[in-house]
């Protein structure tokens, strides 16, 4: 009796542990762009949908940075924000929803309602120096190249301690001062910080993943104050160009979800920072990630849709690129029906249906029904 | 850890049964890298047929990229970038022909202008690495080794025609590329000609040998 009981449980524990494939159908052409353009316009963002439904997609277009579509696919309005709105989450906070957005060229995170209204931000200020102020001294050859455009040359890079008007001051890596003099051809440019995205944890705190610089993560509380910095291009994280995190409720406790696109992996940290494991290597870029069950969604900007389980097994594949892409230069006359081109920002709606936006100078939102 | 199948980039390849498919997709996809898109290695491809050689100009940017830490991790990068599968054999390109570097604030001619990324107000230092080999097979195929984080645009713009590139991730192989003979053509008609002279001179002296005989 007791072995039968041990074998009805295990083989329970086995069906309970496998996944059944999942599969999915594309929705040709689903989304109605606003009147009078033939595509959404120049995507280099992100997609999410609220609990009503409607989808919010960003893209490149200033104080219009968000466009609102219904759960239909057609256009509702555009939402007056900027116009780098590179990563964004929509998340309930306190009983209502926002939407918090990584502004990539501001380098800074926003809060807002539904309707656009900027609640609350953390401004570049309220980033730690030693990542924020890392800038580059630069100096002019007085060359030009073949082209004619003038040439220079670096003189130092380190987190800048002090600028007048005669001199910069950095700190480089091994804990000296230069001081540099601001003589003519003297540049000093690029400020550390390039906010690609953010998300929000149970308790409030707000996780901001530096992906196109070092690769920082930063933690904030819920009111916008510095908390912590982990991650970045160190051991044992190693990170480069890790381009997106969410925050992965699929766990109890939750977890960080890192897209390292750079080194083409996913992986979990808690949220403390600490580093729990690599789910999937050898993936074409992963640039965007959502969740909803068990499941979770990746869009890999070099040319795929990948669908995951919670035990990190690949379970279905969309819109598969036969090509290594990674361009925002595939026009319209060129995309093939349900073919991606360079997928940048994904999320599942309520349903579990796949919404992708790409990286794409026109815009272009695919949509995959699950079967 | 899960690998997700690591089979998916080489079913891409595959050389010159694929490279029809690769023109197709050039034609319809010509690439256009702007903002960030200059995370990876580009190299621009020439083949010089004079002279049955290959050569790269390869670059990437070590100051405003999020894959590279300094001028150090470029140059290593640099010299890593692709394996050359030449004949039966496959080897680190910068092994078969020194590999000669230099540094500029501007992307010299390892990108063309279609495919600059615009000003984004940040420094940019691009380590540019010249390559030429004399090639020892009719056909070559470049591949960046499995594991390799950085990535390799290649491309080429042919005299006449659409530029044509492709991305390369680890593992993944190129189309083929044909290496014309070095000076293998003009030969032809030197050979051709002698051996028509030749032949009438034969014919001719046997011709006179004949009418010789009794």
């Amino acid at each position: 009796m007791q072995r039968t009981t041990l074998l009805i449980l295990s083989s329970l524990a086995m069906i309970g542990s496998v996944t059944a494939q999942v599969s999915y159908d594309l929705v040709p052409d689903f989304i109605t762009p606003p009147p009078g353009k033939e595509t959404i316009g120049d995507g280099h963002g992100e997609i999410a949908v609220d609990s009503a439904g409607n989808i919010y997609v960003s893209v490149q277009e200033a104080n219009a940075g968000i466009q609102v579509y219904g759960k239909d696919g057609k256009f509702i309005k555009a939402l007056p924000l900027p116009a780098s709105l590179h990563g964004f989450v929509v998340r309930k906070d306190e009983g209502n929803e926002y939407i918090y957005a990584a502004v990539l060229s501001e380098a800074r995170v926003i809060k807002c309602k539904l309707d656009g209204t900027v609640v609350m931000e953390i401004p570049t200020s309220a980033f730690p120096a030693e990542q924020r102020d890392f800038v580059t001294v630069a100096k002019s050859t007085g060359e030009k190249d073949a082209k004619g455009r003038p040439k220079t040359t670096p003189i130092a890079s380190g987190v800048k301690v002090a600028d007048t008007k005669t001199e910069v001051t950095l700190k480089l890596a091994d804990g000296s001062q230069k001081v540099i003099a601001k003589e003519p051809g003297v540049s000093v440019s690029g400020g550390g910080l390039k906010l690609t995205n953010c998300d929000v944890a149970p308790n409030g705190d707000i996780y901001v993943v530096d992906g196109y610089g070092k690769s920082w993560i930063f933690v904030f509380g819920r009111d916008g104050t510095f908390k912590k910095t982990f991650g970045g291009p160190v051991a044992p994280y190693n990170f480069a160009n890790t381009h997106k995190i969410f925050i992965d409720t699929r766990f109890e406790p939750a977890r960080v979800f890192c897209c390292d696109r750079g080194n083409k992996r996913i992986l979990h940290t808690d949220l403390d920072g600490k580093m729990l494991g690599v789910i999937a290597t050898d993936l074409r870029n992963p640039s965007s990630a959502s969740f909803h069950g068990d499941l979770v969604c990746i869009a890999e900007i070099a040319g795929r849709v990948s669908v995951w389980d919670k035990a990190g097994k690949m379970v279905a594949e969309c819109g598969t690129n036969p090509k290594m892409t990674n361009t925002p230069g595939i026009a319209p006359k060129d995309w093939q029906t349900g073919i991606v081109t360079s997928p940048h920002g994904i999320t599942f709606d309520n349903d579990g249906n796949i919404l992708e936006t790409e990286w794409n100078k026109w815009g272009r939102v695919l949509r995959w029904n699950r079967k | 850890m899960i690998r997700s199948q690591p089979t998916l980039h080489h079913t891409i390849s595959g050389g010159t049964r694929t490279f029809p498919l690769f023109l197709l997709a050039c034609v319809l996809a010509p690439l256009f890298v702007s903002a960030h898109g200059t995370e990876f290695i580009t190299a621009r491809v020439k083949v010089l047929p004079d002279q049955s050689a290959i050569e790269l100009r390869l670059g990437i940017d070590f100051l405003g990229n999020p894959m590279i830490a300094d001028e150090a991790a470029a140059r290593s990068a640099l010299m890593q970038a692709l394996h050359i599968q030449h004949g039966e054999k496959t080897s680190l390109f910068s092994e078969l022909a020194p590999l000669s570097l230099e540094t500029s604030s501007t992307w010299e001619d390892t990108l063309p202008d279609s495919l600059l990324p615009p000003d984004d107000g940040q420094p940019h230092q691009i380590l540019i690495g010249t390559w030429r080999w004399q090639a020892d097979a009719e056909s070559i195929a470049f591949t960046v080794a499995r594991g390799n984080r950085n990535d390799v645009l290649l491309w080429q713009q042919p005299t006449q025609g659409d530029l044509k590139s492709t991305l390369l991730l680890g593992g993944d192989v190129s189309p083929a590329l044909q290496i014309p003979k070095k000076d293998s053509l003009p030969y032809w008609p030197y050979l051709g000609t002698g051996s028509f002279l030749g032949l009438v001179a034969w014919l001719q002296w046997r011709r006179r040998w004949k009418s010789s005989l009794p």
